[in-house]
């Protein structure tokens, strides 16, 4: 099973209303499609404190997880382990996939887009696009989220993006950042 | 920055469409992807229109509003001129479709 979970911090649906990205705007309309929900954990790092509990980067690699530039620490903690501080959204995204063609079928792999949010133009959503599409293309399942969505002026929103091959529970309800490690773990199942 | 739509109850929703010549309503709920997406389309259209009033209404906090307007899925905008609805759209449309819909009322 090829499975992966990607969490693009900081894209909203209003992206995909302002820079109609056509790999995203097409799983819109093909996949399972929800709505994370989340006004308390709007940085990075606490996002995923959120989204990962009790579990540690340890545990996930025990649970057959692969964890990938997940930024509780600098450098960012997984496969790859990058000092984003220096980097460009493409260089990030450069180094994620190539550790994700590495590692592709050992383990669901679960990485963090960290550097959108600082790029928010239309030409950084599509470079997260074409990273995306390619992703899918050598995948069985797939979440592609985000904890939080865009900034429009000083308020972050609080809604973020749920495309996935995995059907969600409950959905006439918002995916709250608790939700989000189950369905991964559900990810490698199916 | 986009233009933040009034956010009506149950109770404002008919006396905002009464007391607005040309109004636009969109139905919309919290877990709705394409709601969204078009509530960012219809945030960029606003300034074109200062003669028309923009809100929104939660079917999910007043389920009781989508009741009143016939509201069977989401998103849905209607579009009302004098109290009365004369046009609805269902779905995410294409931004130039939604500026047609609003240039047929303002010049109707």
């Amino acid at each position: 099973m090829r499975a992966a979970a990607v969490g693009i911090m900081g894209l909203g649906y209003e992206g995909l209303a302002d820079c109609q990205p056509k790999f995203l705007n097409h799983l819109l309309n093909s996949v399972a499609r929800g709505v994370v929900e989340n006004s308390d954990y709007q940085t990075p790092k606490s996002a995923w404190l959120k989204i990962l509990g009790d579990m540690s980067i340890a545990d996930m690699q025990k649970r057959s997880l692969i964890p990938s530039n997940i930024p509780l620490t600098t450098p960012t903690a997984g496969y790859p382990s990058l000092d984003i501080e220096k980097m460009t959204l493409k260089e990030e995204l450069e180094a994620v996939f190539d550790k994700f063609k590495m590692m592709l079928g050992r383990g669901t792999f679960v990485a963090s887009i960290n550097l959108y949010e600082n790029d928010r133009s239309c030409e950084g959503l599509n470079l997260v696009d074409n990273y995306l599409e390619k992703m899918r293309s050598v995948l069985d399942s797939f979440i592609f989220f985000s904890p939080y969505g865009g900034q429009d002026g000083a308020v972050k929103s609080r809604y973020g993006i749920y495309l996935s091959t995995l059907q969600r529970p409950f959905e006439d309800q918002t995916i709250k950042l608790e939700q989000i490690m189950p369905l991964v773990l559900n990810l490698g199942r199916f | 920055m986009q233009v933040e739509m009034e956010c009506l109850s149950e109770d404002q929703v008919r006396e905002f469409i009464e007391n607005s010549e040309k109004a636009v309503i969109d139905f919309w709920a919290p877990w709705c992807a394409p709601c969204h997406v078009l509530h960012r389309i219809v945030q960029g259209v606003i300034p074109m229109f200062p003669e028309v009033k923009f809100g929104r209404v939660d079917t999910q906090k007043y389920p009781g509003a989508a009741d009143q307007f016939s509201v069977y899925g989401l998103p849905t905008l209607i579009i009302f001129s004098n109290g009365e609805p004369v046009d609805r759209i269902v779905g995410v449309v294409p931004r130039e479709f939604l500026l047609s819909k609003l240039r047929s009322l303002v010049d109707g």
